[in-house]
């Protein structure tokens, strides 16, 4: 007898949660959010995502639970991604490289399959050479390079990186070629400089600027359109050569997105909960620290600077040669 | 700086209880997520950066280096146990390790690994306090071609892991480089042995590879005889003995600074710094207590000095460039960044007093681990004691699950599966998995700085083997590399016989 | 003469098996493109498929008078016995089995399946036994896994 009233209790009690989740069915999201990263533990990604994710959760009011998926510059994460439900719950953390997966033959998907609920940040080149280098300015490099054509070495990160591109710019706008070493990330390269063993290397803020101030590197140009706060004795690129202006801003960048065809009420709740969770001081007191440009872009003015990002890319891989496939043939425009 | 200032710091950790209970606490987690294969050091420092994001600095800083410690550590204790190494920077330590548990000497494997880890440790915090500006101005002179000569060096060891017959070493070896070269090529994007899948283009996992190599294939073997009674360990002395300890000190001197010397290079962690310990040791100790690879105290000692001297030094980078040794003082770096410090040349004169507190920290939790390691090893051992029906099953089970843990992915899961029948196999017909896993470490480090050598010199091979002589540097390791191989081969005791015999008919 | 030599049935088919491997990763190695220098993505590739086939022909060559103690129909008849004995042939079986499964029917319960079959198949525990000890496994590792370290399980 006993049992049975338990048992009657259990089920009216879970009528009850059942019906309460109904009613809160409205209100996205229900459960905790799976966040899929597309770097590994430690890579800049993985640092803008884990400082990123605590200061939303509080505005969705269920947790984010973050997994790192790496694989294939991030191709595993995203196909991960669009095989899941679009209902909202799975969140992908990503860089700047599904942008390159058509062109590159690694994956058919990229930006244009999600939506960009937050573009948080995007990194700034930095331009430095060995402090034992012979070169001042950037024109000393570039003069250089123009008497000894593919003898400087180059320190770089595989094709579609920050330093591969800015070569590529180079190349496209000045002829100039390079004796370019790869490195598995920035770290290895910028040790890589520092040691002497490549003469010159384009790395990011975060890490370049450091070096800069302890003097162990000597900084050239800035790759941005627009002087970066604190760091307006580094000459800009465009002062010096104003025809890189077109590629402007190039950089890596940081986001979430999910995918294209969620429910617009999920997409509404979650772009306003990672806005405000951008605009939290401490967040971007993280990003200032972090070297990144803070740009909190989503929908419409995010897709426009994707599309701009991805025909600028596309086209100087596709001149520079390092494309499998034309960016043509998927009618991406030149810049 | 002055010297109080730098003291004051330096007992930050131990005079207050709060940083104090962060290190234990760290160090006894780090023990167990070492000791499970597919937790790693690097996910529970990156899932501790947003646990800890509204923590101070000190305590966040106190609880990685207690967890990095033990996990360090505790990958040695599955390396014994079960063949299975808890973390790469434990594969050597099974070696003989895993002998020594058949042997039913599993805890005084664990104390005597616990010790010498302890050991180099202590002497990696040392190095770190005393020779941290000069170490990491060594670390940037290695060119590529070096960390080439790195490997080279590392894989000659493959001479002496191949078993009965050098030539499937050779195969063996061979054969784990091959595994390393599946996926996307970094240096061109280019997909290696892919086949047009996007599944294989990431790579695989060398962490799934050693879990099925080692711990599976074993689990397979020993079904042979499933019947057999689990050997009894004996655990009445944990602790080893002073006069065992004092007759390998030169050899544990010499492990620790092998390990500092690679930890503090960016290019190779523990797992590189704890197989060159052990070759080193195989080459160095002419009679060792028992034969290499059936229980050598040798072959356990070098390579656990190596890998724990191996995180004194890896720190050694990160603090005075910023620049990560390994993947764990990459993901340190990314919290320091989050708490709002800046890694870099600075960040000793912006936060001075953060060198001194890691060293205390550090010390501490090398403290910790001598206590922590040292108790409880009367279950770990008798773990192994479990009947074998019970135990083979769960054995795969936990292996299921940490290959999935490495990058969330059922991919891993499969090839751990097949490559634990694959290794099986291999065993069953006299090869080694020794040096599967030798390839697969050392595969990428000698391929990616060979290549980058070789761009550098223009793909001249004329000026690449130039290089290798002309660099001083350079010149010895190539010398060390020399030396090792005519040292290893019939062909020293050939000659010295030939001249010996040329002297005597001289006279 | 015949009984000194240490004959391990079925290594010459698996080395026949890891020469014809070896041969197709050669082919592999020199299909991938762009072959143009010493650095090339392909260069290494072929360097280490070239020793695979070197080291494989030596054992063959080496060990031709061991193996060739056996002719081919003995050998695939002892091989069985040797290196797939019943109880490996039907715990393999078991894993095959989980691999399949385990996908589709999510962690939890293609590993339960797989615990209870394996102690019962190698003898671990009585039917009665096993079903706890399978719970209590794959609650502590769910435990640990997926809630301590957020590892969601498939």
């Amino acid at each position: 007898m006993r049992k049975m009233k338990k048992m009657l209790l259990m089920i009216v009690g879970l009528f009850i949660v059942s019906l309460f989740s109904f009613v809160q069915a409205q209100d996205f999201p229900t459960k905790d959010l799976s966040g899929i990263i597309m770097w590994g533990a430690g890579g800049a990604t993985d640092n803008v995502v884990r400082a990123l994710t605590p200061m939303v959760e509080p505005h969705l009011g269920k947790q984010i639970v973050l997994q790192n998926k790496p694989g294939a510059t991030g191709a595993v994460s995203t196909q991960w991604v669009v095989n899941q439900p679009s209902d909202g719950y799975t969140l992908l953390y990503g860089a700047e490289n599904p942008q390159l997966y058509r062109v590159l033959d690694i994956s058919p998907l990229d930006y244009k399959d999600f939506y960009p609920v937050n573009i948080t940040a995007r990194g700034v080149g930095l331009i430095a050479c060995n402090v034992n280098a012979p070169w001042k300015t950037l024109k000393d490099l570039f003069d250089d390079a123009k008497k000894n054509p593919g003898n400087i070495k180059m320190g770089s990160t595989g094709p579609g990186g920050l330093p591969y591109v800015v070569g590529a710019m180079m190349k496209a706008t000045h002829g100039l070629t390079f004796n370019a070493i790869p490195f598995p990330g920035e770290g290895p390269g910028m040790t890589a400089m520092l040691g002497g063993h490549v003469q010159w290397m384009t790395v990011g803020l975060t890490a370049g600027r450091e070096h800069v101030r302890a003097g162990r590197i000597r900084p050239l140009a800035l790759v941005a359109d627009e002087p970066v706060p604190g760091l307006e004795d580094i000459p800009l690129i465009i002062s010096a050569y104003p025809e890189y202006k077109k590629y402007l801003p190039w950089g890596p960048f940081y986001g979430v997105w999910v995918k294209r065809d969620t429910p617009e009420p999920a997409k509404k709740k979650l772009v306003d909960a990672f806005q405000k969770g951008v605009k939290d001081p401490k967040f971007q007191a993280f990003i200032k620290d972090f070297g990144a440009v803070p740009m909190n872009l989503y929908g419409d003015g995010a897709d426009k600077f994707l599309k701009h990002w991805q025909s600028v890319s596309c086209w100087l891989l596709e001149d520079a040669g390092a494309t499998k496939v034309s960016p043509d043939k998927f009618g991406i425009p030149k810049p | 700086m002055e010297a109080a200032q730098a003291w004051h710091y330096f007992i930050m950790s131990i005079v207050s209880i709060k940083l104090l209970a962060m290190v234990a606490v760290g160090t006894l987690a780090g023990i167990y997520i070492g000791a499970i294969p597919g937790l790693s050091v690097t996910m529970a420092v990156s899932i501790l950066i947003s646990f800890t994001f509204s923590w101070e600095i000190n305590p966040a800083l106190a609880l990685m280096i207690g967890i990095w410690t033990g996990g360090v550590y505790g990958g040695s204790r599955s390396s014994i146990l079960l063949n299975i190494p808890g973390a790469p920077a434990a594969v050597a330590t099974g070696f003989d390790g895993y002998p020594l548990a058949k042997l039913g000497l599993a805890g005084h494997a664990i104390g005597l690994s616990t010790t010498a880890s302890v050991i180099g440790g202590v002497i990696g915090v040392i190095a770190l306090a005393f020779a941290a500006p000069i170490i990491s101005e060594y670390s940037l002179k290695f060119a590529p071609r070096d960390y080439f000569l790195l490997a080279i060096m590392g894989i000659l060891l493959v001479g002496s892991l191949s078993g009965e017959s050098l030539a499937k070493g050779v195969f063996a070896g061979a054969l784990g480089v091959l595994l390393s070269m599946v996926g996307m090529d970094n240096f061109t994007g280019q997909g290696r042995f892919t086949f047009g899948s996007v599944g294989l283009m990431s790579g695989i996992h060398f962490v799934a590879i050693m879990i099925g190599l080692f711990g599976v294939s074993e689990a397979l073997v020993q079904l042979h005889d499933i019947s057999l009674k689990a050997i009894k360990q004996d655990v009445s002395r944990i602790f080893p003995s002073w006069r065992l300890l004092f007759k390998h000190m030169y050899l544990i001197i010499k492990c620790s600074f092998i390990g500092v010397g690679i930890g503090a290079l960016p290019g190779a962690g523990g797992d590189i710094a704890a197989l060159l310990a052990y070759g080193h040791a195989r080459r160095s100790v002419k009679k060792p207590m028992r034969p290499f690879g059936k229980g050598a105290y040798e072959g356990l000692i070098a390579p656990e000095t190596a890998n724990n001297a191996c995180i004194g030094g890896a720190y050694i980078p990160m603090l005075t460039l910023g620049i990560p040794g390994d993947a764990v003082t990459a993901v340190i770096i990314g919290a320091l960044y989050i708490h709002g410090l800046k890694p870099g040349p600075m960040l000793m004169i912006d936060t001075p007093h953060l060198f001194w507190f890691s060293v205390g920290c550090m010390l501490l939790a090398n403290v910790f681990l001598l206590i922590f390691g040292l108790t409880g090893v009367r279950i770990f051992a008798k773990m192994v004691e479990i009947r074998k029906g019970l135990l083979l099953p769960i054995i795969i089970i936990i292996s299921t699950v940490g290959s999935y843990a490495i990058n969330n992915s059922i991919y891993d899961v499969y090839w751990m599966l097949g490559f634990g029948i694959f290794g099986y196999i291999l065993k069953m017909y006299g090869f080694q998995v020794g040096p599967v896993i030798l390839g697969v470490i050392l595969g990428p480090l000698m391929e990616d700085n060979y290549r980058r050598a070789m761009i550098d010199q223009h793909n001249n091979i004329l000026g690449f083997l130039s290089q290798l002589v002309v660099n001083p540097l350079s010149l010895v390791l190539t010398l060390g590399i020399v030396i090792t191989i005519v040292g290893q081969t019939q062909f020293w005791s050939w000659m010295k016989r030939k001249v010996w015999k040329s002297k005597k008919e001289g006279i | 003469m015949e009984d000194k030599i240490i004959q391990r049935p079925g290594e010459r088919i698996l080395l026949w098996f890891l020469l014809a491997f070896s041969i197709f990763v050669l082919i592999q190695a020199l299909r991938i493109p762009h072959l143009e220098n010493l650095s090339s993505s392909g260069a290494f590739p072929i360097f280490i498929a070239l020793i695979l086939i070197g080291s494989s022909l030596r054992i063959l060559w080496k060990n031709r008078s061991r193996y060739n103690a056996l002719n081919l129909g003995e050998e695939v008849r002892l091989a069985r016995p040797f290196a797939l004995p019943g109880v490996v042939v039907g715990y393999a079986a078991i894993l095959l089995l989980y691999i399949v499964l385990t996908s589709p029917l999510h962690f939890l319960p293609s590993s339960y399946l797989f615990l209870v079959g394996s102690f019962l198949f190698l003898k671990g525990a009585t039917l009665k036994k096993s079903f706890p000890i399978a719970a209590l496994t794959l609650a502590v590792i769910y435990v640990l896994f997926q809630t301590i370290f957020k590892v969601i399980l498939w």
